[in-house]
């Protein structure tokens, strides 16, 4: 009997009345069950890898070779609003060559992901509203700029359910919180059980990484019997007041709790791979993040968005030469991604996004708090998003940015886009994956949306 | 013509440039160099201002000139005004008056008339829409039905049956009739009361309070128990709690990555407690909040601490938002940046509110006699001092220091090339042994982001010999001194540019000032040499080679000679002493008050604050004034504002409150977008009703505890949560109220207060400082502590709302990790315990009784026999059972739901 079966079996078996008998009805009634899409879907997993604070193109994955010789002129055209004073144009520090079959420049400071460039589609004409990190970290995740609106993860899981009900439906690492922080996974007006579950992956050891999963004084079958009583408890509760769908799923909540205390400590711990798998993710949050988000699609969990770490450390006002360093620490762990995915058997079927919320100006922002000087100001008007896996056309570009790397020209790719792309790998239709709410069918993808069919495969 | 001038530009541009040789690189020209420099010189004043009738936006512009003729003449640079004017030859005008342009600059302009002044048609104009300064509010626009004045009609009377309830039910009743619902029956009494409970006072009945109400079959039974749940102060903590959600009450100001503590932020969430206790009226209430400062003297002692509402802002930008959100039920926020999409608001109004917040200012009122504020203010200022002058000598030492060691570069470069290569020879004298393991580790380094070093690194591989490691290092100590030279330089460039010691030391002048830094390898260089250490945010740095100054582990006392380091540690001496005498903070509360000055806003288009429109007077909204509204003309217009929220005549104002009250006793209002009755909010359910009970409302002299009663005195209070296939299926939603709304999962703060309560854990004692909710916290959650930026995490799994912001209403979120708080975490495991001790306490006669005991005080209601069995069957099998079991008892879907 292998682990899945054995916690299936508990699920039914425990106590003398099985909660599940109590739940037991056709598939669908239960919030996280697996349900159909719209059509067949290519993916059946989302990773995304949130590089928060706004990763620089021009230094990344938009290679300008006008920077280099424009450096230290203005950009053309009329002056341009940035959120703080900018000055001229800067050349990238870093140096881009072609990478892998597809040929596709790839900067230096990610050797790895260029080594696996070719399972790749760079994006590289996303463009988004407003300049600040609430409001485009609000537009990525949740396609809608203010809050209170589902996240993309809720939306997924509402309308797909998850391959295992005894995990959450949609995860989010990270070791403490971006800006704007849970209303960046909230299901906002969509049912809470399709809210991301917020796990710190800088805590190493399970019960740390998962508040309470485990009980630090019961001995064995004590939780059980407990359970089995709880589960007479609300049955009888239930028996006096009839019809109640809330409470119900209140009780369906506490049969997945418990089978969460088996199952999430098992999947969390990324000390069960081998030492050579690890290493290769490196010491590092993130690293450790995309190591879990590997073992959690392994588990069927659908979504998995994982912060490059908390606040916004991609944010390179003072010193782009910060990309660098942060680059040291990604660039491993996203190409290990890759390939453990693949040889897991697991690359077709899931969506990997690495991406953030802007891009940064090919401007150099000569104002500044750390007197330094040498950073990029944030730019929502041209930036760079990679796509690979499950039904992406890898090692293709699409869209391209002005001469100059500020905006986007050509294909632009707007986040709805970019999320009605997603849906529709997931096999949903975006225009058809509403929710009624306050009068309105709302959607993730707001007004906007067209699905990118060049970067299908 | 054109070969001579293209010949003549590539050797005034050099090499670097891109020339005339097609339209295409005309254009280019003029991008790259021509409409960056009118934009930075001239635009100021020659685009929509049109000084001197003269705009420059365009290449009609300049050929057409302004009032001193046509400004530039293609093709003849020397025969240009514009050029002779920016050359400071012309007799009379001599732009741009900021001071003359460089002879670079002037030489462009030149050569770009010369060859035609090609201006690409980009189809960019500089765009000005302006926000129309007058706006009319159209008649349909007025006859939306929130803004219409309250229509109080008398409350219908039902068929021929006999009238149940209050007039509350009239009116619902006749809904139900006519959509041809029949309401279900009444709640039982042990579930009124627990409902009744929960709803003023957030905690459960006591036993004794359930069964005296079940057995007490006189007509005023329930009208008495709503009267003692109104006079308990828990009525206050529960209704004030409800008020805080709109008022986005957090003990500290949102930081980057933690709050700046408002320290007596807690006064005023005890003055809305209080508030709801004695029931201030509501008009009071408002005007309190907003213009507390401004009243009479004599009202004006009890009602300052109102004035936290504006004051413990997250950040003083959302008063508009959350002061209309949270009085009118308007979302003024969304008129920033256009005109209301679906309001009638303008922009204009906006600002117009706007303007009266930034002409007011947030301060506080000391509560202590003037001589113990200034006792501290001055013991502070010279804390504050001291400490000033501390760094400042460090740093004037750490500065000198460096500057020697820069000198020294070369020494310390030969020892650590010999230290490297295993010389034992102890190095000169004059060298320090830690700075030199310092080198050693630096020119140890691969990584290094500068290339200063390069040549260096390779002799390193090859070995070298002393000759040319001495060469080497003074090359590079060279380059060293000279870097630092230059970076001397640009700060004191910086300096002026940001105005002096005051802009250097302000963050939002340094984040808009254009301002000079060194080339990046330069940076680099020197950064790794001297700069101090960064411990935070993206950039981290350890530290340079030759940095010593203040930090843990990087002291400079040791460089320091002992008539120096006798200075500093006396100056250290005198701050701790300072600090050790420094008397307690006194306590104040947070209040707003006017500036010596109040302005009006201008509107900023498009909500861009450098594009400024008309002026917006400042005055209350156009949809809640007859015409044009009238100009606040006392001090910022708080008062008036307040008052205009607070007059009866306002059709939001009692709308608004009453449906919140409404909202909290039903678990949904009568309109369920509780802050927004504008046309994107729903529409009310009961519109005759809402305006009935606002009408009663503002006779009552706004007495919310009045409102309260009537509401509860209702038979629509008292039903039955009950299922009904028929009525269902007609109205899924319960919109026409048929039954009560079905189960209400307690709030997070019910939920944790009420398992203290049953626990006999809960200390009931009010107000006063906040603590953080940790283990030993055992008051009501409405004290506990609460972060902008760390939330509590066990609060926010119940749904406790996001203190950034207004919130009009509690997500109910049902989940897995909410179990698992009640099947491990220590807090209900402990709680368990407390209760199963307090049941062998109070009921010693064994399990029978206990099991009768714990239902009564979790559940309000005894146990039927067959859960007695269910108990009694649990507890004969386990070993030390109850603690387990009442941790069951507390984990059950009944305990966190009201019926």
């Amino acid at each position: 009997m292998n682990r899945r079966e054995m916690l299936s079996l508990m699920g039914t078996g425990f106590g003398t009345v099985g909660m599940s008998s109590l739940l037991a009805g056709p598939s669908g009634d239960q919030p996280l069950s697996r349900r159909t899409p719209h059509f067949p879907p290519k993916a059946k997993h989302v990773i995304f890898l949130f590089l928060n604070g706004g990763l620089s193109q021009v230094d990344t994955f938009d290679p300008k070779p006008a920077l280099d010789r424009h450096h230290g002129d203005p950009l053309p055209g009329p002056k341009v609003r940035t959120d703080r004073a900018s000055g001229t144009l800067m050349r990238s520090p870093f140096r881009f060559s072609r990478r892998g079959e597809s040929g596709i420049p790839v900067s230096e400071i990610f050797p790895q992901v260029g080594e696996s460039i070719d399972d790749f589609c760079v994006i590289r004409s996303m463009h988004s509203d407003i300049g600040n990190h609430e409001p485009s970290l609000l537009l990525m995740s949740c396609g809608h700029q203010l809050p209170g609106h589902p996240s993309m993860g809720s939306w997924i899981t509402y309308g797909l359910g998850s391959e295992n009900e005894n995990l959450p439906g949609f995860v989010v690492l990270c070791p403490g919180y971006p800006i704007v922080g849970p209303p960046l996974w909230s299901s906002g007006f969509l049912p809470n059980t399709y809210q991301g579950t917020h796990v710190r992956n800088n805590e190493t050891s399970p019960e740390k990484l998962v508040r309470n999963v485990r009980n630090q004084s019961l001995l064995p079958g004590e939780q059980e019997r407990q359970l089995a009583l709880l589960s007479r408890l609300n049955r009888s509760y239930l028996g006096r007041l009839g019809h109640q769908p809330e409470l119900e799923s209140g009780i369906a909540a506490m049969e997945v709790a418990f089978r969460m205390q088996m199952e999430v400590p098992h999947v969390f711990d990324i000390t069960r791979e081998k030492e050579s798998t690890r290493s290769r993710y490196g010491d590092s949050d993130f690293g450790r993040g995309c190591l879990m988000a590997l073992r959690l699609v392994e588990q069927g969990v659908r979504m998995v968005q994982v912060f490059y770490g908390s606040s916004q450390p991609w944010d390179s006002h003072d010193d782009i030469q910060d990309h660098r360093r942060h680059a040291q620490v990604a660039d491993g762990p996203i190409a290990a991604l890759i390939r453990d995915l693949k040889s897991r058997g697991l690359f077709e079927e899931t969506l990997v996004m690495v991406g953030s919320e802007f891009g940064r100006t090919p401007m150099i922002q000569n104002s500044g708090l750390e007197k330094i000087g040498k950073g990029r100001d944030h730019n929502v008007h041209g930036y760079s998003t990679l796509l690979a896996g499950g039904g992406i056309r890898g090692g293709c570009t699409y869209g391209a940015t002005d001469d100059f790397g500020y905006k986007a020209v050509e294909d632009r790719v707007h986040p709805n886009d970019l999320h009605a792309t997603i849906l529709h790998l997931l096999g949903l239709d975006h225009t058809r994956l509403t929710f009624r709410y306050s009068g309105r069918d709302f959607r993730l993808t707001d007004v906007g949306g067209k699905v990118l069919h060049d970067v299908l495969a | 013509m054109i070969n001579r001038v293209i010949l003549s530009i590539g050797i005034l541009l050099g090499p670097a440039l891109p020339l005339f040789g097609s339209d295409r690189s005309a254009a280019e020209f003029f991008e790259m160099r021509i409409r960056p420099l009118l934009a930075e010189n001239c635009y100021a004043c020659h685009t929509s201002a049109r000084k001197g009738d003269l705009r420059l936006d365009s290449r009609d512009g300049l050929v057409r000139g302004g009032s001193s003729g046509p400004a530039i003449r293609p093709g003849n640079a020397a025969g240009s005004l514009l050029v002779r004017v920016v050359s400071h030859t012309h007799e009379r005008l001599q732009m741009p008056p900021q001071g003359k342009l460089s002879d670079r600059k002037i030489e462009d302009l030149r050569s770009w008339i010369d060859a035609g002044a090609v201006w690409p048609d980009t189809g960019d104009k500089l765009i000005a829409s302006n926000p129309a300064a007058t706006y009319t509010v159209t008649p349909e626009q007025r006859a939306f039905w929130s803004l219409r004045p309250l229509q109080e009609t008398d409350p219908p009377g039902v068929g021929d049956a006999p009238r149940p309830g209050n007039p509350i039910d009239y009116f619902v009743l006749d809904r139900l009739e006519k959509e041809g619902l029949a309401p279900v029956g009444s709640a039982d009494r042990r579930t009124l009361i627990r409902r009744a409970s929960f709803d003023l006072s957030g905690l459960p009945p006591t036993p004794e309070e359930v069964e005296a109400f079940a057995s007490d079959t006189s007509p005023d039974a329930f009208s008495r128990v709503v009267e003692r749940l109104l006079a308990s102060h828990h009525y206050g903590e529960r209704w004030g709690r409800h008020w805080l959600d709109l008022a986005r009450y957090s003990d500290g100001r949102l930081g980057a990555r933690t709050d700046t503590p408002y320290p007596n932020a807690f006064r005023y969430r005890d003055w809305v407690v209080e508030a709801f206790n004695r029931d201030l009226p509501y008009d009071q209430f408002i005007l309190a909040q907003v213009a507390a400062d401004q009243l009479p003297v004599e009202s004006r002692e009890e009602l300052l601490a109102g004035l936290g509402f504006l004051a413990i802002a997250p950040n003083l930008d959302d008063l508009v938002d959350v002061t209309a959100r949270t009085f009118l039920g308007l979302t003024v926020g969304c008129a920033r940046c256009h005109d209301h999409k679906y309001d009638p608001i303008p922009t204009q109004d906006f600002y117009s509110l706007k303007g009266v917040f930034t002409s007011s200012k947030a301060g506080e009122h000391p509560l202590v006699a003037d001589p113990v504020v200034d006792a501290y203010k001055q013991s502070q200022e010279r804390i504050n001092a001291r400490k000033e002058a501390i760094q400042a000598f460090i740093t004037a030492q750490s500065e000198q220091l460096s500057e020697i060691l820069m000198g020294q570069t070369s020494g310390y470069m030969v020892a650590a090339w010999k230290a490297m290569r295993g010389n034992s020879q102890a190095p000169p004298a004059e060298l320090d042994s830690e700075i030199l393991d310092r080198w050693v580790k630096y020119l140890g380094r691969k990584d290094l982001e500068h290339p200063y070093l390069r040549e260096w690194e390779e002799l390193g591989d090859q070995g070298g010999t002393l000759q040319q490691v001495n060469d080497l290092s003074r090359l590079f100590q060279d380059a060293v001194l000279a870097v630092h030279a230059e970076k001397k330089g640009i700060e004191d460039r910086n300096y002026v540019k940001l105005g002096g010691a005051k802009g250097v030391a302000d963050q939002g002048t340094r984040q808009f000032t254009n301002l000079e830094f060194l080339d990046l390898e330069k940076w680099y260089l020197w950064r790794d040499l001297a700069a101090g250490p960064h411990p935070r945010g993206s950039f981290r740095f350890p530290g340079g080679v030759f940095y010593y100054g203040a930090e843990e582990g990087l002291e400079i006392d040791r460089f320091l000679s002992p008539v120096w380091k006798g200075h500093l540690d006396r100056m250290r001496a005198e701050l701790k002493r300072l600090e050790d005498s420094a008397p307690e903070p006194y306590p104040f509360l947070h209040i707003y008050q006017d500036r010596e000055k109040p302005e009006d806003l201008q509107v900023a288009i498009r909500g861009d604050t450098k594009n400024l429109g008309d002026v917006a007077p400042r005055r209350f909204l156009h949809i809640l004034s007859d015409g044009t509204p009238k100009p606040f003309t006392e001090g910022s217009g708080r008062l008036e504002l307040a008052k205009a929220i607070a007059d009866p005549r306002n059709p939001l104002t009692a709308r608004v409150m009453v449906n919140r009250i409404w909202q909290h006793h039903f678990g949904r209002g009568l309109i369920s977008t509780p802050s927004n009755l504008g046309r994107l909010g729903e529409p009310a359910s009961h519109p005759r009703l809402l305006d009935y009970l606002a009408g009663r409302f503002i006779r009552n002299g706004w007495s919310v505890k009045q409102l309260h009663k009537e509401i509860m005195l209702s038979a629509a209070y008292a039903r039955s949560s009950r299922h009904h296939q028929e009525n269902f299926r007609k109205d899924p939603e319960n919109r026409l109220l048929w039954r009560m709304n079905p189960i209400q999962r307690l709030d997070a703060e019910a939920l944790r207060d009420t398992i203290l309560a049953v626990s006999g854990s809960l200390d009931r004692t009010p107000g006063g400082p906040p603590n953080p909710l940790d283990e030993k916290h055992r008051r009501r959650a409405l004290y506990a502590t609460v972060s902008r930026t760390q939330p509590d995490r066990a609060m926010a799994l119940f749904d406790f709302p996001d203190p950034n912001a207004h919130s009009d209403r509690r997500a109910v979120t049902v989940g897995p990790m909410q179990r698992l708080f009640f099947l491990n975490s220590p807090f209900v495991m402990e709680q368990a315990k407390a209760l199963a001790g307090r049941l062998a306490r109070e009921s010693p006669q064994g399990n029978r009784a206990r099991i009768r005991r714990a239902y009564q005080l979790l559940y309000g209601r005894p146990p039927d026999p067959s859960e007695i069995r269910m108990g009694l069957e649990y507890l004969e099998e386990e070993k030390d059972p109850w603690p387990k079991y009442a941790q069951m008892l507390l984990a059950s879907s009944e305990f966190s739901s009201v019926n």
